[in-house]
């Protein structure tokens, strides 16, 4: 058979069958317009033939309404709602974040009620690059670039304080070869990504000093701020 | 069609000297078998055919058979058909011969063919067919016998600027005029809208008559039921309609409501056929609410390109 | 799946959750399962807030994680229905609200906004959400309350318990936690220490008693409940409230010897019926005509019950697929009355009708004039919610055009289909419209809200008139204007998302029960 012609039986064009029912070519619309002096492409939105039913919820709807606002409103206030926090260079950026950072009081890692539910891999929010360092130091391998702020090296050792010798023996046991490869992987990404994300994601942990202290002038800020909107930034 | 049969030239025989003189027994026997045809004819529900004739008599000439033909077809007793390539005959009374006085052969095949179309009528063309006429000879007699009230033609809102010939005595039937709603070719469709609306309000008013009914729901749904015929009195009493309605034409619109989704039908044990109004299932569904459930261009509608949520028309007019 | 869905499902995560968590869950619905470093490389996000997005789509149950061709690689699928039913939070909330009280609202909140969670923690959290609405001194007198009202709520199964990790060989956690629950113990209530609580409420540690044990939400029992309400809601629509009441009980009583999502009920009693109604209000006045209703709801055409048997003063069982193919019907043909008009409605039903059935024949039987007939079918064609097949009336090939005919018919699972993708496109497109209203208007927004506030905060604290009067001032009255102007249109928006997804459920219903 060739491959060429139109069979009989492919699907029947609309054409095929408004001839057959004795419809005009081209739908009822060639058959309807009346041929007008001005030819112009039809309209983009041709006028509605009949208007959408009006709405009516009542009552109910409306609490309903309240309802699903409140629940958009509390999931954007809660860590549960990941947004790249883009850092500016100005002063006022800068105390903003930290604004952001009191308000979030609670981290992703928090909003998990159990980890024995999560696979294993899903835990070390943020503990990446301190297993890594921790697997480059006890290999002896040269450092990873990063960005010389004491503040950083400062959390990095409280941390690992913290951590104690769980961390270690995971490294340890887990020495496998798809382990290594995730964390070669994590460093080459992490490397080119942008380090002010994870300095946020670290300085948002609990206990630090230096977000302590800047809580305290938190209120402070707040008010500044309120009259910064309205006078424009100070320069 | 040749009205008449044609004969063929008969070749000499030898005479018999002890048969009767050819020409007179001929005459007797040729009466007699046309005698015997026409019983053949008259018991024979369907049209014959030359081969069953010679069935019925074996030696029948040609030419007598032609004879014969014609003089049955002079007398009214039969038709003439085509049926592929043969003729056949079939019998008929023959009707009242006032009205066709002094008309030819091919006036009556015509004026035969149109009878038996009753009052259905017959189309040109399919007139055309059968008396195997040529145009302009058929229009002649067409003419002719309109002219004398004889037959006439009715226009059929099955095809338009068709028309069917009956005769004219007749009442053609409803499948050609299409009966009440039709006025001379138009349909009457806002005729029908408004019985439609006036059968509904009666069905309506009848169910919300109901609606404090104490004794229970088959009582509250027979007395909101409505035969057809309640509903044609009511039609009628109301005197809306020029035409006069049968129950039937009735229960057409009736069934229309049903399919509006507006009304019920249930059929009773004696056959007679009730209905109620009813409520729909459900309140309009969430998508005709908004603009989007009467987009005519909603196919076009994406994220790219110049039909899109942010920028529709309709959406801005309905938000104001 | 389809595409609109999946779109829709993209733009509630991004809602919900933010952009990140959108981007993550939209390339597990185009890809399926995959793990971890796949969707990293694909949504080309970093390591760890890819791990941030699956971790808060596995504690609301949007996705799962299961070990995948590897034992020690797990693979996450996102539950896209699961998804779809974030919207449906407010629904779910108001139901318990109205079958339980606030208290159990209170739980019931905080289990949505939690994902899952232990009863324990979970009631100290109610509690002081009640103590601040109730400007109450003390939670913990609400703590027995509370515990009552979980136990209610599980059971009657709104809440369930969360599959637990298998115990591993070595006693400590696996790469990849297989979870699981016996039957027997999904709605096993838990035993609550409640001194324990008022203890952890102080922010002391103490045992609740429910150590390691997670409760979630049955969803399931939800759209039981919703289905419900949709066919008492038709038929008091349809006969009347008492009809209503009837179908209600059938359905209670269809839980008791039926599985929830049966095609079709076991055969329920008359007698029982009429005791079960009696018990519950011996002055209804149904019980007088109780027969009559059933056989005028049998009689229906609508066909949701059927009686099968006259053992017991009557079977009756009620027919879910029936029942949900009728409503079906309906929506369909209330869209084309408002898409199309009521003539285009008067052809559709004539189709379904007459299953099979030619043009010629339509026009004639709904008296309508040709030429409009013509239109409004050939129109419906177009949309799909006819189908024509063609019949040749002669075998040879190519014949000429009068050699066959169509016949027009309704495949009702094919255009509900159509209707629904249809409805998952109107959502996608008022809550995008939505978004932008508010996008657009964010400053204006913001700034209004932040007014509100400070406005509030000082009348709290007792500010003077003048006070006030000057915050009031920080808007003008244009902008004011304005702002209630989009509040207005973000308010129409979002009940029409309300609205259709309710349609979507009901559509989304119907697909289940025919294809089953």
């Amino acid at each position: 058979m060739a491959g060429r012609g139109r069979g009989r039986g492919g699907g029947n064009s609309f054409k095929d069958i408004n001839e057959r029912i004795g419809l005009p070519a081209g739908g009822p619309a060639a058959g309807e317009a009346p041929v007008e002096s001005v030819l112009e492409p039809p309209p983009l939105f041709p006028p509605l033939e009949s208007r959408p039913v009006p709405l009516d919820l009542g009552v109910e709807g409306e609490y309903l309404l309240a309802l699903k606002r409140d629940f958009v409103e509390y999931f954007h206030d809660s860590p549960s709602y990941l947004q790249d926090i883009v850092v500016k260079a100005d002063i006022q950026r800068y105390s903003d974040r930290y604004q952001t950072a009191t308000l979030a009081s609670r981290t992703t890692a928090d909003l998990v009620c159990d980890w024995t539910h999560f696979p294993k891999e899903l835990k070390d929010i943020g503990s990446k690059p301190r297993r890594k360092r921790k697997l480059k130091s006890s290999k002896g391998n040269a450092k990873v670039p990063r960005k010389a702020e004491d503040i950083i090296n400062r959390l990095e050792e409280l941390e690992k304080q913290e951590e104690g010798s769980d961390a270690e023996g995971e490294v340890e046991t887990d020495g496998k070869k798809v382990d290594n490869n995730d964390e070669i992987k994590d460093a080459d990404s992490e490397a080119g990504e942008e380090v002010d994300e994870e300095d946020l994601d670290e300085e948002m942990d609990d206990g630090t000093d230096y977000r302590n202290s800047h809580f305290d002038n938190g209120e402070d800020y707040i008010d500044e701020e309120e009259d910064n909107l309205d006078d424009g930034p100070v320069y | 069609m040749a009205t008449r049969v044609k004969q063929e030239p008969v070749s000499p025989t030898s005479r018999d000297v002890s048969s009767p003189p050819p020409g007179v027994n001929h005459n007797s026997q040729i009466v007699e078998r046309e005698q015997r045809i026409l019983n053949l004819l008259q018991k024979s529900t369907k049209a014959i055919s030359d081969k069953e004739i010679l069935l019925e008599i074996p030696d029948l000439s040609p030419q007598d058979r032609a004879t014969i033909i014609n003089n049955l077809l002079q007398k009214g007793f039969l038709d003439v058909f085509k049926q592929g390539e043969k003729l056949v005959y079939k019998f008929k009374e023959p009707s009242c011969p006032s009205k066709i006085k002094g008309a030819d052969n091919e006036e009556k095949i015509v004026y035969s063919i149109i009878e038996k179309a009753g009052n259905k009528g017959i189309w040109t063309r399919d007139l055309r067919v059968e008396c195997n006429l040529d145009q302009t000879t058929l229009n002649k007699i067409l003419k002719k016998l309109e002219s004398e009230k004889v037959i006439k033609a009715v226009k059929s809102v099955a095809a338009a600027r068709k028309k069917v010939y009956m005769l004219y005595s007749l009442e053609p039937d409803s499948s050609v005029t299409g009966g009440a709603w039709y006025n001379d070719q138009d349909f009457e469709a806002e005729f029908v809208d408004v019985l439609n609306q006036q059968c509904y309000r009666f069905l309506h008013q009848k169910k919300e008559a109901v609606k404090n009914c104490k004794d229970g729901p088959i009582v509250a749904q027979n007395m909101a039921s409505a035969s057809s015929k309640d509903v044609w009195k009511y039609i009628s009493e109301l005197g809306i309609s020029k035409v006069q309605l049968a129950v039937q034409d009735i229960e057409t619109i009736l069934n229309t409501l049903v399919y509006d989704g507006k009304a019920e039908r249930s059929v009773l044990a004696d056959g007679s056929l009730m209905y109620r109004a009813v409520e729909s299932l459900l309140p309009p569904p969430g998508i005709v609410r908004t603009p989007c459930g009467v987009c005519p261009i909603l196919k076009q509608c994406s994220d790219i390109g110049s039909i899109n949520p942010n920028n529709c028309v309709y959406m801005t007019e309905w938000l104001e | 799946m389809s595409i609109q869905f999946g779109k829709v499902c993209s733009l509630i995560l991004r809602e919900h959750f933010g952009e990140i968590v959108g981007k993550v869950g939209t390339d597990l619905y185009k890809w399926g399962q995959k793990p971890l470093m796949s969707v990293v490389s694909s949504t080309k996000l970093s390591v760890e807030k890819v791990r941030q997005s699956l971790c808060i789509l596995v504690q609301y149950g949007l996705a799962t994680f299961s070990a995948g061709r590897s034992d020690r690689i797990a693979e996450y699928s996102l539950l896209p229905e699961k998804v779809f039913s974030l919207l449906r939070y407010p629904r779910y909330l108001y139901l318990i609200k109205t079958k339980f009280g606030v208290e159990a609202e209170m739980l019931m909140e905080e289990f949505l906004k939690a994902g899952f969670g232990s009863a324990s923690r979970i009631i100290i959290r109610a509690a002081t959400r009640l103590k601040e609405k109730k400007e109450l001194e003390d939670a913990s007198t609400n703590f027995p309350l509370l515990r009552d009202k979980f136990v209610s709520l599980v059971n009657k199964q709104y809440l369930m318990r969360c599959p637990a990790p298998e115990k591993t060989e070595d006693g400590k956690p696996s790469l990849i936690p297989k979870l699981t629950v016996a039957e027997n113990q999904l709605y096993l209530p838990p035993t609550l220490n409640i001194k324990a609580l008022t203890i952890l409420d102080e922010g002391n540690p103490a045992d609740a008693g429910d150590e390691g044990v997670y409760w979630r939400i049955n969803f399931d029992r939800f759209h039981q409940d919703f289905r419900d309400q949709i066919m008492v809601t038709a038929i008091s629509r349809r006969i009347d409230e008492n009809g209503g009441e009837i179908i209600r009980l059938l359905l209670q009583l269809m839980y008791i010897r039926t599985e929830a999502w049966a095609q079709i009920s076991n055969p329920i009693p008359f007698t029982e019926l009429r005791d079960t109604l009696r018990k519950q209000d011996p002055q209804s006045p149904i019980l007088q005509h109780l027969d009559q209703y059933l056989k005028v709801i049998e009689e229906d055409s609508s066909g949701f019950i059927t009686r099968v048997g006259d053992s017991g003063g009557g079977q009756y069982c009620i027919n879910m697929r029936k029942s949900f193919e009728a409503l079906a019907w309906n929506c369909v043909e209330n869209i084309i009355v408002e898409r199309f008009g009521s003539k285009a409605a008067r052809i559709f039903r004539l189709v379904k009708d007459r299953k099979f059935i030619e043009q010629e024949k339509i026009q004639q039987i709904a008296m309508i004039p040709a030429r409009e007939a013509k239109q409004l079918t050939y129109r419906l064609l177009q949309e799909n919610f006819l189908q024509i097949q063609e019949l040749r009336k002669s075998m040879a090939q190519n014949a000429g055009p009068n050699k066959s005919f169509f016949l027009f018919h309704v495949d009702l699972e094919e255009v509900a289909r159509m209707v629904l993708d249809f409805s998952y496109k109107a959502l996608y497109n008022a809550t995008t419209r939505r978004e932008l209203e508010s996008e657009e208007n964010r400053r204006l927004i913001e700034k209004k809200n932040k007014v509100d506030s400070i406005a509030a905060n000082m009348r709290l604290q007792g500010a003077a008139q003048e006070q006030l009067d000057e915050i009031e001032e920080m808007m003008a009255p244009a902008e004011v204007e304005l702002f209630t102007k989009v509040m207005n249109r973000v308010q129409k928006l979002s009940e029409a998302e309300l609205h259709l997804e309710q349609t979507i459920f009901l559509m989304q219903l119907f697909l289940n029960y025919s294809t089953k």
